[in-house]
């Protein structure tokens, strides 16, 4: 039987999506079965982070309208055959699909998979309410900035008013920058676990090797040369927690990426030569 | 007058808030030391006069939906929602 984890914030723009992807991704290169499912009817995004918005043919919607059954609808990785992604659609509404599809769905996929992500719409109207209805435990997204922690802590309210334990709620806080943190920039790991009362389960710094993997449909943990890569690391600790590894949270220093002196040139050099102003 | 301003500007520059504690305050008011709380319809009503009230709504809405558009009940869905204490209802009708 499948766990399943969704991956909410209430605030848009905090990266659920790109965690989800590559979460589900890092977690499928253990060799779990894997399946993720984009709850942002409307505005689904997660097949693109995927590089697989060209293969799909059915979609949740359908699904939940009984057209078609709900393996049918599940679109295989390209790479990955142990991971799957249940598309949304981006012409029905939120307001089409109802927690009990979801929790009715998610039922019928547990048999199938190990894990399940599921990508949480911004908000917390109908789409947050279908997200999380299936779902045993959840992440909540957050950046280090003061609009995205007051919402993560006006959802985790809603989630443990619906009966998410302290103990299934775990927090993510995404885009974090140690040397914003160094200068007293920015709020630290301690300040916002400390306002928010839950458990820390990973921190995941600010990187531009996401938009990068991003723009080319390639979730970061799959592309090439970056194996090595602090990015690399912080996801798959995270997974390994989530499995139930005991992997200890990164200090702040583990959280930057080491460059040699002939990296810090060439990084000189190449952004120089391909300027375009 | 330019070697006084250099004196002058690291002045400023100490007496600006930490761009952390101005957060980290602002934060605390925000968010508070305690937990968040959010009320439910059932903390108010008795839960089992809300579930029979519920289900009764959702019939009448069902079959009156049904009539309307002259569609099968079983294609309308009707989802009542509790929203910090107010009762959303949802009704979906599937025409195909």
């Amino acid at each position: 039987m499948a766990k399943v984890y969704v991956l909410t914030s209430g605030k848009g723009g905090v990266g659920k999506t790109t965690l989800t992807a590559n979460l589900g991704t890092a977690m499928a290169l253990g060799g779990e079965r894997v399946a993720l499912i984009d709850a942002d009817i409307g505005l689904k995004n997660l097949d693109v982070v995927m590089g697989l918005e060209n293969r799909i043919v059915y979609t949740l919607i359908d699904v939940a309208n009984d057209k078609v059954g709900v393996f049918d609808a599940l679109v295989r990785h390209k790479q990955i055959k142990n991971l799957s992604l249940l598309p949304a659609s981006q012409i029905a509404t939120k307001e089409m699909v109802s927690p009990e599809d979801m929790k009715k769905i998610i039922e019928e996929m547990k048999e199938r998979f190990d894990y399940i992500f599921i990508d949480c719409p911004a908000g917390i109207e109908r789409g947050f309410r279908n997200a999380v209805a299936g779902a045993d435990e959840a992440l909540v997204v957050t950046t280090p900035e003061l609009p995205a922690i007051t919402d993560a802590d006006r959802v985790i309210g809603l989630l443990e008013n619906m009966g998410f334990q302290d103990d299934k709620i775990h927090l993510i806080v995404n885009r974090f920058k140690p040397h914003m943190v160094r200068h007293g920039d920015m709020l630290n790991i301690e300040d916002i676990k400390s306002a928010l009362s839950i458990d820390v389960i990973g921190i995941v710094p600010d990187s531009e090797e996401i938009i990068i993997s991003t723009n080319k449909g390639i979730p970061l943990v799959l592309s090439d040369g970056n194996s090595e890569s602090v990015m690399h690391k912080v996801l798959e600790d995270i997974v390994k927690r989530l499995k139930g590894e005991d992997v200890p949270v990164p200090k702040l220093s583990e959280l930057e990426e080491k460059k040699g002196f002939l990296e810090i040139l060439k990084s000189i050099f190449g952004r120089r030569r391909s300027g375009d102003d | 007058m330019g070697f006084l301003s250099i004196f002058s500007k690291k002045r400023n520059k100490k007496e600006e808030v930490n761009a952390r504690d101005s957060a980290k305050e602002r934060l605390k008011s925000l968010v508070g030391n305690g937990r968040r709380m959010v009320y439910r319809i059932d903390d108010f009503k008795n839960p089992e006069e809300l579930a029979q009230k519920t289900a009764e709504i959702k019939n009448e809405i069902q079959k009156k939906a049904s009539q309307l558009f002259k569609t099968d009940e079983a294609k309308v869905k009707v989802v009542v929602e509790e929203h910090n204490g107010y009762v959303v209802i949802i009704a979906n009708i599937n025409f195909e």
